[in-house]
């Protein structure tokens, strides 16, 4: 059973719509790419599951529950976790503070943060620093041990590696394979499009907020104009 | 060294009124003008309950937090919360119109007349050639203790550890499972609550009318600018500025020009360092 299912949605900001009729479906444990050339929609699509972004119409359901009606804070509640791109830690508060407050309203807080930091052992030496302070690569890992504080079922994961040396950007997404492992269902957009079809089982590739192209990961990797067709690079 | 003295009282007055003005702006990213007449509603509060009802001041200093927090929290509610979204300069002109509403509603129940608290003769400290009333002691040690459980609610505290998230960024807040809404409320009850004791605070220093309002609220922001908008810990810092400012223009120049210290403290610090002592310069999108 689809544990995220999307159908027919169009979203966007204001009055405009931004992604135009798109399907898609995430089942437990699998990893879902979403690839496509700058300004295609792929964040906007993420933040209209996250409730960022605005639904027009369509629906998103999240475990037979439909999330049109939830705050971000519900759906959050609900068990999706949405990491931004951008601004995805409190900057002004200590890294022990970002995991604390993001496991809000959960008696278990201090259990939690022992769960993540077995899980991102790198953290423990960073507690203490304001999370403002930290590297790109200390400040993504920060932003994810964030969203596993509620133990969520479903990631949604905005480009956690852009910016990140090249050597980042295989452990990054070979830990989010991990998760997925565990039993995550997670839904990536990434630029690094060659490095996440070698890690992901599906993709679908979003050009102009439609979705014009989806398969395996292996499958859409080997297409011999995969590059030229969606991503204009040079044959 | 009575200088010191003076000035530590003058401060103790607004800090907490500063740090309340400042938790606001962390929260909601505009200059709240009605700051003063929240602090004069906290001044009547207390007087009611220590003049018309004769219990004594320390009785009429909850009353005022109460009525400062439920004021503050009730005005967020109708008058800023449904404007969220417009520009700061909007909601700077509505502080400023709330300001002349809540003083004129004032005006209205108790008339013009200068009021002040019944408090009990007494005579002051003597140490050496300082001289430290009583009251002023007791301003100095409650507001302090006002200033450092602030300190303590914000660093220690779960509620406070949220506040703070949220003033940092209140998408990610959002998206991390906080109720937004409801912890910016609490923030709001909590500003109140320092605006009411500043309110009771300003009464033992000062005669308490309806023109108490203006006459406080440009020390308070300018102590709010000095510390760096967003900063509690500045806030305090710079009420301590300001009232030695006040207290230095007194000494040397006259008494008349004390009201245009805030004025000069904002100039000058907007000039020279916008983001203040303690704040941190942002880049304008």
């Amino acid at each position: 059973m689809s544990l995220l299912s999307l159908k027919s949605v169009r979203a966007g900001y204001g009055s405009a719509d931004i992604i135009q009729g798109v399907d898609l479906n995430v089942v437990p444990a699998e990893t879902v790419a979403l690839l496509g050339p700058n300004g295609a929609g792929k964040s906007t699509l993420l933040k209209a599951i996250a409730g960022v972004a605005r639904v027009s119409s369509g629906s998103v359901t999240f475990d037979g529950q439909s999330l049109t009606a939830l705050s971000p804070a519900e759906r959050a509640a609900a068990g999706v976790a949405f990491l931004p791109q951008d601004r995805n830690v409190f900057r002004t508060l200590s890294v022990a503070e970002n995991l604390a407050v993001s496991a809000w309203g959960c008696a278990d807080a201090a259990a939690r943060i022992e769960e993540v930091l077995r899980l991102l052992p790198n953290l423990s030496a960073l507690m203490r620093k304001p999370a403002g302070r930290l590297s790109g690569g200390q400040r993504q890992m920060v932003a994810l041990a964030m969203a596993l504080m509620a133990r969520p079922r479903i990631l949604l994961v905005d480009e956690p590696t852009a910016g990140l040396s090249p050597r980042l950007v295989g452990e990054t997404l070979d830990l989010l394979l991990g998760l997925a492992q565990a039993g995550l269902g997670i839904l990536i957009v990434e630029q690094n499009a060659r490095a996440a079809l070698t890690r992901v089982q599906r993709a679908l590739i979003l050009v102009d907020g439609k979705v014009v192209r989806s398969g395996a990961a292996s499958d859409l990797a080997a297409e011999p104009d995969f590059g030229r067709l969606f991503f204009g690079e040079a044959a | 060294m009575q200088v010191v003295v003076n000035a530590l009282a003058s401060a103790a007055i607004i800090a907490p009124a500063a740090v309340g003005f400042t938790l606001t702006f962390m929260l909601f990213r505009y200059a709240n003008f009605a700051v003063g007449a929240f602090v004069m509603l906290g001044a009547f509060a207390a007087w009611t309950v220590n003049v018309t009802a004769g219990l004594p001041l320390w009785a009429g200093g909850i009353a005022a937090l109460a009525i400062g927090a439920m004021t503050v929290a009730l005005s967020d509610r109708l008058v800023f919360r449904p404007l969220q979204g417009r520009t700061g300069a909007t909601l700077l002109l509505v502080s400023v119109a709330l300001s002349f509403v809540l003083e004129n509603v004032i005006r209205f129940f108790y008339g013009s007349q200068i009021k002040g608290f019944d408090l009990p003769l007494t005579g002051p400290l003597m140490i050496g050639d300082l001289r430290i009333t009583r009251e002023a002691l007791a301003v100095v040690t409650i507001s302090g203790i006002a200033i450092l459980s602030t300190a303590a609610l914000l660093t220690l505290t779960p509620i406070g550890r949220a506040l703070r998230a949220v003033a940092d960024n209140t998408s990610l807040a959002d998206v991390r499972g906080l109720p937004v809404g409801s912890i910016q409320t609490v923030g709001m009850i909590i500003a109140g609550a320092l605006f009411g004791l500043s309110g009771t605070l300003v009464g033992i220093d000062l005669a308490i009318d309806p023109g108490l309002s203006w006459a406080v609220t440009i020390p308070i922001i300018a102590a709010a600018i000095f510390g760096g908008l967003g900063s509690p810990l500045g806030a305090a810092l710079g009420a301590l500025a300001i009232g030695f400012a006040e207290e230095l223009t007194v000494m040397f120049l006259a008494p008349a020009y004390k009201g245009a210290v805030g004025f000069m403290v904002i100039v000058v610090v907007l000039l020279l360092r916008p983001q203040g002592l303690l704040g941190v310069a942002v880049d304008r999108k």
